[in-house]
C-alpha cells in the first residue's frame, strides 16, 4: 500500500472514519491473526486477540504519530495480547486448524498434507521461548522486516537479526523433513538425532 | 527426527546465518561462498526441504475468518457512540459507561479552587475529555487550568484505571465578582 494512501486512511479514522479504519482493517488483519495464531496456538484464541487487537487500534489510533510504521505498530499491539494470553492460560493448547484456515484447495490430500505440516510447525514453534518465538513469526508469518520486528518488540537491530536467525535454524531443523530428495543423504555436519 | 549441528560447518560458517543468507538475503554469507563450499551446500541440502515447509506455512491463512470484521465493527459502533469505553482490567472484559467516566472529571474539576461551573463530555475514538469550564477571578486561568487538568487525570486514573488520551479545556465564560 502506498504510504501517502494508508497515511490517509489512518487520519480519516483517527477523526472517527469506521469505514477508513475498515479498510485499514481488511490490509493488516490477515497478517495480525497469522501472527496470533502462531502464538498463542489456538484459533479461537488467535480470533479474539485479532478482535481485541483492532479494538484496541481504534481506541488508541488518536495517540498514533507515526513515529513507526502503522503495521509495525499494529503488530506490537497483537505481540502484547497474544503474551497477556498466554499468560492467562499457563499451559499452551494445541487444537487442529479447522480446514477454512489451512487451505481453500479443494483437493482432501492437499489439505492433510498442509494440516499435517502446519501442526509439524506448531510444535516447533512451542518449543521456543517466547522472545524467539514472537522474533520469528513477526519475520516469517507478519511480513515485518528486520527493523520493524526490532520496533515491535522494542528490542535492538542486532537481537532482532539474532533471535530471528537463530529461532528460524532451530525450528526449520525440528520440521519433518518430506520425502528425502534424491542424492541427499545425512552426511557431512548435520546428523540425525532422536526427537 | 531433529537435526543437530555443529556451533560452526567445516568452513567456519555459522549454520543459522547460512540459513539466513538464502532466506533473508542476509550477506553474511557471500553467494559465491555458498555455491562453491562442499559444507555449505551439503547442508542446505538437508535444510531446504524443511524450509519449504516453513515458508509453504507462511501463506495459511490467506485471510483471517470474516466474522472477526463484524465482531470488531460491533464493538467500535458501541465505543463510538460514547456509551461505553472498555477498560482492561486483566481478568476479562470490563466496559464501563461513558457518563461515569465523565462524572469522575467533573467531580475532580469542581473540587479545584478557582473553578465555578463545570461540563464534562468524552469524545470517541481515544478517551478524550472535553472540559468546558467557568472560572472565577480569584486564581489566574492558566494555573486553574492546569490544575483541572492534573486533579481530572489523576481521579480517572484512581477510579478507573484509565488512562486519558487528552483533556481539552474550552474557558467557557468568568464569574466576575460582584460590585456592591
Amino acid at each position: 500500500m502506498e504510504a501517502a494512501e494508508e497515511a490517509a486512511l489512518v487520519h480519516r479514522a483517527q477523526q472517527g472514519d469506521v469505514a477508513a479504519f475498515t479498510d485499514l482493517y481488511q490490509r493488516h488483519s490477515r497478517w495480525v491473526f497469522g501472527v496470533a495464531l502462531r502464538l498463542v496456538y489456538n484459533p479461537g484464541e488467535a480470533e479474539e486477540v485479532t478482535q481485541d487487537t483492532f479494538v484496541q487500534v481504534w481506541k488508541s489510533l488518536p495517540r498514533f504519530r507515526g513515529e513507526s510504521q502503522l503495521r509495525t505498530w499494529i503488530h506490537r499491539i497483537c505481540v502484547n495480547r497474544c503474551y497477556r494470553s498466554n499468560t492467562k492460560r499457563a499451559a499452551h493448547r494445541s487444537e487442529e486448524l479447522p480446514d477454512e484456515l489451512v487451505s481453500t484447495d479443494p483437493d482432501p490430500g492437499t489439505v492433510a498434507v498442509l494440516r499435517g505440516e502446519m501442526a509439524d510447525l506448531q510444535r516447533a514453534l512451542a518449543a521456543l521461548p517466547q522472545g524467539l518465538r514472537a522474533a520469528l513469526v513477526l519475520r516469517e508469518f507478519g511480513g515485518l522486516a528486520y527493523e520493524e520486528v526490532a520496533d515491535a518488540l522494542g528490542i535492538t537491530l542486532t537481537a532482532a537479526r539474532s533471535r530471528i536467525h537463530r529461532a528460524r535454524l532451530q525450528v526449520v531443523s525440528q520440521l519433518s523433513a518430506p520425502p528425502t530428495p534424491i542424492g541427499t543423504g545425512t552426511t557431512g555436519p548435520f546428523k540425525e538425532a532422536s526427537a | 527426527m531433529d537435526l543437530t549441528w555443529p556451533a560452526t560447518l567445516a568452513c567456519g560458517t555459522r549454520p543459522e546465518l547460512l540459513l539466513a543468507s538464502v532466506t533473508d538475503g542476509d550477506s553474511s554469507v557471500p553467494a559465491s561462498h555458498i555455491t562453491t563450499c562442499p559444507s555449505c551446500r551439503d547442508a542446505l541440502r538437508q535444510l531446504r526441504p524443511r524450509l519449504d515447509v516453513l515458508q509453504r506455512t507462511g501463506t495459511i491463512p490467506a485471510a483471517a475468518p470474516a466474522r472477526i470484521q463484524g465482531q470488531v465493527l460491533a464493538r467500535i459502533r458501541h465505543l463510538r457512540a460514547g456509551a461505553l469505553v472498555e477498560i482492561a482490567d486483566g481478568g476479562g472484559r470490563t466496559a464501563v459507561s461513558a457518563d461515569v467516566i465523565a462524572s469522575c472529571g467533573r467531580m475532580a474539576a469542581e473540587q479545584v479552587e478557582g473553578v465555578h461551573g463545570v461540563q464534562v463530555t468524552l469524545r470517541s475514538p481515544g478517551l478524550v475529555l472535553e472540559v468546558r469550564l467557568i472560572v472565577g477571578f480569584e486564581r489566574p486561568i492558566p494555573e486553574v487550568v492546569a490544575a483541572v487538568r492534573l486533579a481530572i487525570d489523576a481521579m480517572v486514573e484512581h477510579q478507573l484505571a484509565i488512562t486519558t488520551a487528552g483533556i481539552d479545556i474550552d474557558v467557557a465564560d468568568i464569574d466576575l465578582p460582584s460590585v456592591a
